[in-house]
C-alpha cells in the first residue's frame, strides 16, 4: 500500500475561520459564549458565527474559509468523502422538508469546482473518520491521487435537544477529564483536509475502526475496546507507544466516557506522553470532529505547540490523567488520533510529519 | 485489488404494520430500544444474511446506505416536538438516528465487527468497497440500502441487501 500524505487543512469553528485564529483562540482557551435556549434546558453551545445567521449563509460562509485553505481548485474528478450527522436538518428546522442527501454533496461540489465521486457517512461522532478511512483506502489503492475529506456540523437545535432529552448536556460547560465533568457542549464546525499520493508535509496512517455496542451512548468502562482500537492504530502505522509524542483525546466532558478513554491509555501506554482535549474551546462537533479537531491539531503542530485543554482545572483521582493545562512544546513525531462516537464506533489514526 | 463477489441478494417492501409482525418472526419479539426503522434493518439483514450466507460466523464488514428520510417520521416526530416547545421524547431521537441500528447488530450477527452507515443511494459502493474492506480479515460484506418512499407517512419501508463474498 502506498502512503498517504496530508497537505491542507481548513476549518471554521467556533475557535476561528483561520488558522492563526484557531491558534490564538486554542491557546488562550477561549471559553464557549454562546448559548442554546432549548425547551427547559438552556445550555452552553459553540457558535462559529452569527446565530442569527440563516442556515445556508452559514453554510456558505464555511465553505468559503475552508475552501481558501485547501489551495483549490484540485482536479475535478477528485473523490469527496464527507462525514455528518445532521445533514442539512438546521435548514429544515422551520417546516421545510427533509434535504435529501445529494443536496449537501451538491452544493460542496459546486462550490469548490468538483464533478468526481462523492459519498456522505453518517456514523454520529466518527462519521469523518469513516470518511477519512476510505479516502486513505481509495489513495492507498491507486483508485485516487488525491481525496478530500469533509466534516460538516453545522447548527441546528434537533440534534442538541435529542441530546438535552438524554440528559448528555453540561449546562455550564465542558470539562474534559475534570473531576467535575458533567456532560458536553456541542459546537459547530465544517473542516476540510487535502489528502494526496504525493508528498506533503504530514504522513497519515490508516485509522483503525472498532466496534463497542455496551450501550447506544457508552463503551465498555474499562477502557478494553477503546483500547485495542489504539493499539491497532499503533501497529498499523509501524509505530510502538514509546514513539507517540502526543495524543488528541476525544475527552467530551461526559463522566463514563471520559474514563473509558483514559483506562484505555493506561492499558495502552506503560508511560502516557502528553494528551490534550479541544472540545473545551471547539465543543464537541459530533459528524465534523475528526477532521475538525485533525485540522485544529495540526495548525498547532505546525507551530512546534501542544494546545492546552480548556475546561480542565481539578485532576480527578479515578482517572489518575492529567492533561495538557498549558501551550506546552511538541517534540515532533506520531500524535495518535481518538475519536469514539454513540452507537459504538471507535477510531483511532496516527498523523505524523513527514519531514 | 480485491473483488467482492454478489452471493445473492433479498428485496422487501414492508407496510409499516407488516414490518413489527416481521421483526417478531426474524427475532422472536421486538427489538428492545430500537425504533421501527432499525428493527426493519436488522430484521431484513438478518432475514439475507440467513438466506444467502452459509457460514453465520464468518468474519463480516455490514454497509447500510440509508437516508435521512428514511427515519423521517421519527425525525418529524422530534421537530414537532421542538416547534411545540418541548424536547423531543429519549427513544424518539434515538429512534431517528438511522446508524444507531449498528449497535444493535453487533449482537445479532456473531462474525459481524465493524458496520458503516453511509447516506445516500448505494449506486456507487462498487467503487468504495475495495477502499472499506481493504485491511481485515472479512471474507463477507452484508451490503444493504434501507429506505422508505413516503418520509412523512412513514407507512412503508423498503430493503436490498447483497451478501457478498470475497474473491
Amino acid at each position: 500500500m502506498r502512503p498517504v500524505f496530508l497537505s491542507h487543512a481548513g476549518l471554521w469553528c467556533g475557535a476561528g475561520s483561520t488558522p492563526a485564529g484557531v491558534r490564538r483562540a486554542l491557546a488562550a482557551m477561549d471559553p464557549p459564549r454562546g448559548r442554546l435556549d432549548l425547551p427547559g434546558h438552556p445550555v452552553p453551545y459553540v457558535h462559529a458565527t452569527d446565530p442569527a445567521r440563516p442556515f445556508r449563509a452559514r453554510l456558505e460562509e464555511a465553505l468559503a474559509a475552508v475552501g481558501a485553505a485547501l489551495d483549490l481548485p484540485l482536479a475535478s474528478g477528485t473523490p469527496m468523502l464527507l462525514g455528518t450527522s445532521s445533514l442539512l436538518i438546521g435548514g429544515s428546522e422551520a417546516g421545510g422538508t427533509l434535504p435529501e442527501p445529494s443536496e449537501l454533496l451538491a452544493i460542496v461540489q459546486e462550490r469548490w469546482g468538483l464533478q468526481g465521486r462523492g459519498w456522505i457517512f453518517s456514523s454520529a461522532c466518527t462519521s469523518a473518520v469513516h470518511a477519512l478511512d476510505a479516502a486513505v483506502g481509495l489513495i492507498e489503492g491507486g483508485q485516487a491521487e488525491e481525496a478530500l475529506v469533509l466534516g460538516v456540523e453545522l447548527l441546528n437545535r434537533y440534534t442538541p435537544a435529542g441530546f438535552a432529552s438524554l440528559w448528555l448536556l453540561s449546562p455550564t460547560g465542558a470539562r474534559p477529564l475534570d473531576a467535575g465533568r458533567d456532560g458536553l457542549v456541542l459546537g459547530e464546525a465544517v473542516a476540510a483536509v487535502r489528502l494526496s499520493a504525493r508528498s506533503g508535509p504530514w504522513r497519515v496512517h490508516p485509522p483503525a475502526l472498532g466496534f463497542d455496542a455496551t450501550s447506544p451512548t457508552g463503551f465498555t468502562p474499562d477502557g478494553s475496546t477503546i483500547a485495542a482500537v489504539m493499539a491497532e492504530a499503533l501497529a498499523l502505522a509501524g509505530h510502538g507507544p514509546e514513539s507517540i509524542r502526543a495524543v488528541k483525546l476525544q475527552a467530551s466532558g461526559a463522566p463514563g466516557t471520559d474514563a473509558a478513554e483514559a483506562r484505555a491509555l493506561r492499558l495502552v501506554f506503560p508511560e502516557a506522553p502528553p494528551v490534550f482535549s479541544l472540545k473545551g474551546v471547539l465543543g464537541h462537533t459530533l459528524g465534523a470532529s475528526g477532521i475538525a479537531e485533525l485540522a485544529a491539531t495540526l495548525m498547532c503542530l505546525e507551530e512546534g505547540w501542544l494546545p492546552p485543554t480548556a475546561g480542565f482545572g481539578t485532576e480527578d483521582p479515578d482517572l489518575g490523567l492529567c492533561p495538557t493545562r498549558t501551550v506546552q512544546p511538541w517534540a515532533p513525531g506520531p500524535v495518535l488520533f481518538n475519536l469514539q462516537g454513540f452507537g459504538g464506533c471507535l477510531a483511532s489514526w496516527i498523523v505524523e510529519p513527514a519531514w | 485489488m480485491v473483488i467482492w463477489m454478489p452471493l445473492g441478494e433479498t428485496r422487501t417492501d414492508l407496510s409499516r404494520d407488516q414490518v413489527h409482525a416481521f421483526v417478531r418472526a426474524q427475532f422472536g419479539s421486538g427489538l428492545r430500544r430500537a425504533g421501527i426503522s432499525a428493527e426493519f434493518t436488522l430484521a431484513t439483514a438478518a432475514a439475507a444474511w440467513g438466506g444467502l450466507h452459509p457460514a453465520p460466523e464468518a468474519p463480516c464488514l455490514a454497509l447500510i446506505f440509508t437516508s435521512r428520510t428514511f427515519t423521517g417520521t421519527e425525525t418529524a416526530a422530534c421537530l414537532a416536538d421542538l416547534r411545540a416547545g418541548t424536547l423531543p421524547m429519549p427513544f424518539q431521537f434515538v429512534a431517528s438516528q438511522p446508524h444507531l441500528a449498528a449497535a444493535h447488530a453487533l449482537g445479532l450477527f456473531p462474525g459481524l465487527d465493524q458496520v458503516v452507515t453511509l447516506v445516500g443511494p448505494a449506486g456507487d459502493v462498487d467503487a468504495l468497497l475495495p477502499a472499506l474492506a481493504r485491511r481485515r480479515a472479512w471474507t463477507h460484506v452484508l451490503l444493504g440500502e434501507v429506505w422508505t418512499p413516503a418520509p412523512k407517512s412513514g407507512d412503508r419501508f423498503l430493503a436490498n441487501w447483497q451478501v457478498r463474498v470475497r474473491g
